[in-house]
């Protein structure tokens, strides 16, 4: 029973990872334009990011190391420390959009300026990582993460033409009078927030952290297997019900409110309040991750001691940098910057660079002298071959369509 | 050999000068462009008064909060107020201002009204806000018709 319940919560972790604010307003933003005819996108991402954390996950298991230690083995000092750099660069500012994000949700819970938010925000911030334990944390902003369900029953509330969004997340296509680069701005844009490269970071850290051992493979699998094709469904939701309400008016989605207006007009006041609880939860737990994730990049290149579990003192390099982050994070978003704005270049820009996380963890996860009878097998062999393809390709394209399209 | 180093700095000021000068003459004199833009604002504008009319609609039936209906109607009317300014900025072209003058009152009546759903919703009087819809009705098809006619 006690192995069940573990096993669920990490699941429901893993779905807490997939929705953060990037899916939140991205999500929406594409349903609200093209309908479900981006959904091949989600579908595409969840795959990637499930493969790649299981992945992760093995190596971190297997050989006892980090992603970043094992990056730098692989790519050289100089270049692991330009890898660093953006990795942490882009962290960095998703934990600006993700601390922003829930000050945005108490905005709309109480019509005060998000801007009083952010200081509290990251006092509670503070609190949450430096005071409580680690399992407790992440269980409890899975649990409330469930709220997010709300957006599947909204989207069955709403009736929809199933047959005909079946038909269009089947064969997508570029609704009449889209351009076609901006069509693929957003593809790219999508992507890059459901395969954001914290979330590797985090679960192979975690996988250290929690002290995995093979032993511990199915458990390790169930929660990637399971928790993002969760975390998938509930952001093809989020499309599914933008789509309905606003895609056949043109409204636009560009805000957290817009993503949980068809929810209150599908369910009302209850459907709103779980819709908002649901953000909150998805805001806390990707500021945690982002915030403990520009630690673990850190320190794993430059080898420092690190980890929740670490005493402050021990890992006082790692800790120092946490909260260094958090005040800098407050800072720039008390400067008025528009999370939403930020959230949008933080996932594009993230998308730019997946090819330098992603490729270093599939050449050791295919290292029989690290990895032994773990290594890849054919699968997963060919699954990240075509995934490096198809990042290189997306990394190619991505700043000429973002210059091309000027943001969208 | 080495490279010669002042010609490729000549030719890169050069291109600056080039994108630089075409920046400034290109865009906003070309008569397809202006009228592109005045297409855009009409697009973008009714897209922001069908949410209001989504948003008041959904509130005046009890089924959102006051402060989120406050912040999406502030939200809102910010982004009407943007989309008319970014209009009314734009210096029309030489025989472009009959399109100026057909397209910028709709807008501002479209300000306007999205200006007292925000001021009915912030005093959480969803009766009043309710009484502006079929204003809002209006203006969203309006707007339609001047897309159609523009297009």
């Amino acid at each position: 029973m006690k192995k069940l319940l573990s096993l669920t919560l990490g699941i429901l972790t893993a779905v807490g990872a997939f929705i953060d604010i990037g899916d939140l307003v991205t999500d929406a933003l594409v349903g609200a334009r093209y309908g479900l005819n981006l959904v091949w996108v989600t579908v595409l991402a969840v795959v990637g990011i499930a493969a790649y954390a299981e992945m992760a996950g093995r190596v971190a298991t297997v050989s006892r190391r980090p992603v970043f230690d094992l990056v730098r083995d692989r790519l050289g000092a100089k270049v692991a420390l330009a890898n660093l750099g953006t990795s942490f660069g882009l962290t960095f500012m998703l934990l600006i959009a993700e601390l922003a994000g829930i000050a945005l949700v108490f905005e709309l819970v109480t019509d005060v300026s998000y801007l009083l938010w952010v200081p509290l925000a990251a006092a509670g911030m503070f609190v949450l990582v430096w005071r409580v334990p680690f399992k407790i944390m992440e269980r409890t902003y899975g649990i409330l993460g469930l709220a997010m369900l709300v957006f599947i029953v909204a989207a069955v509330a709403l009736g929809p033409d199933w047959g005909e969004l079946a038909r269009d997340a089947a064969t997508p296509s570029v609704p009449e009078g889209e351009p076609i680069p901006t069509y693929f701005f957003y593809a790219i844009a999508l992507l890059g927030a459901q395969m954001t490269p914290y979330e590797v970071f985090f679960f192979s850290s975690g996988a250290i952290e929690h002290r995995w051992t093979p032993e511990n493979f199915t458990e390790m699998r169930m929660n990637v297997l399971l928790g993002f094709p969760l975390g998938g469904l509930l952001a093809i939701a989020i499309q599914v019900v933008t789509a309905v309400v606003f895609h056949p008016q043109g409204i636009p989605a560009e805000s957290l409110a817009m993503t949980a207006l068809p929810v209150a007009m599908a369910l009302g006041k209850v459907g709103l309040a779980f819709a908002l609880v649901g953000f909150l939860a998805a805001t806390i737990g990707a500021t945690i991750e982002t915030l403990m994730s520009t630690g673990y990049t850190a320190a794993q290149y430059f080898g420092w001691r690190w980890g929740k579990f670490e005493s402050r003192r021990e890992a006082a390099r790692f800790s120092t940098l946490l909260l260094a982050a958090l005040i800098a994070a407050t800072a720039v978003a008390l400067t008025t910057v528009d999370p939403i704005k930020v959230t949008i270049y933080a996932v594009f820009l993230g998308a730019m660079t997946l090819p330098f996380t992603y490729i270093p963890i599939a050449v050791v996860a295919n290292d029989e002298t690290v990895m032994g009878e773990h290594v890849n097998g054919r699968l997963a062999n060919g699954v990240a071959s075509f995934y490096i393809v198809l990042l290189s390709i997306v990394s190619l394209a991505a700043l000429p369509l973002l210059i091309l399209t000027t943001a969208g | 050999m080495p490279v010669p180093r002042w010609p490729r700095v000549r030719a890169g000021v050069a291109v600056l000068l080039f994108m630089t000068l075409a920046g400034c003459v290109g865009p906003t004199v070309v008569d397809a462009h202006y009228r592109g833009k005045a297409i855009e604002s009409v697009e973008g504008m009714r897209g922001v008064i069908d949410a209001v009319i989504a948003t008041v609609e959904t509130y005046a039936d009890g089924e959102a909060f006051t402060p989120f209906t406050t912040r999406l109607a502030v939200d809102k009317e910010e982004e009407a107020a943007w989309i008319r300014e970014a209009f009314a900025t734009r210096q029309p072209p030489p025989g472009h201002d009959d399109l100026r003058r057909s397209v910028l009152p709709l807008l501002e009546d479209a300000v306007a009204a999205a200006s007292e759903v925000r001021i009915a919703v912030q005093r959480g009087r969803s009766d009043v806000a309710a009484e502006l819809l079929p204003r809002l009705h209006d203006v969203s098809a309006r707007l339609e018709d001047e897309r159609r006619r523009l297009r």
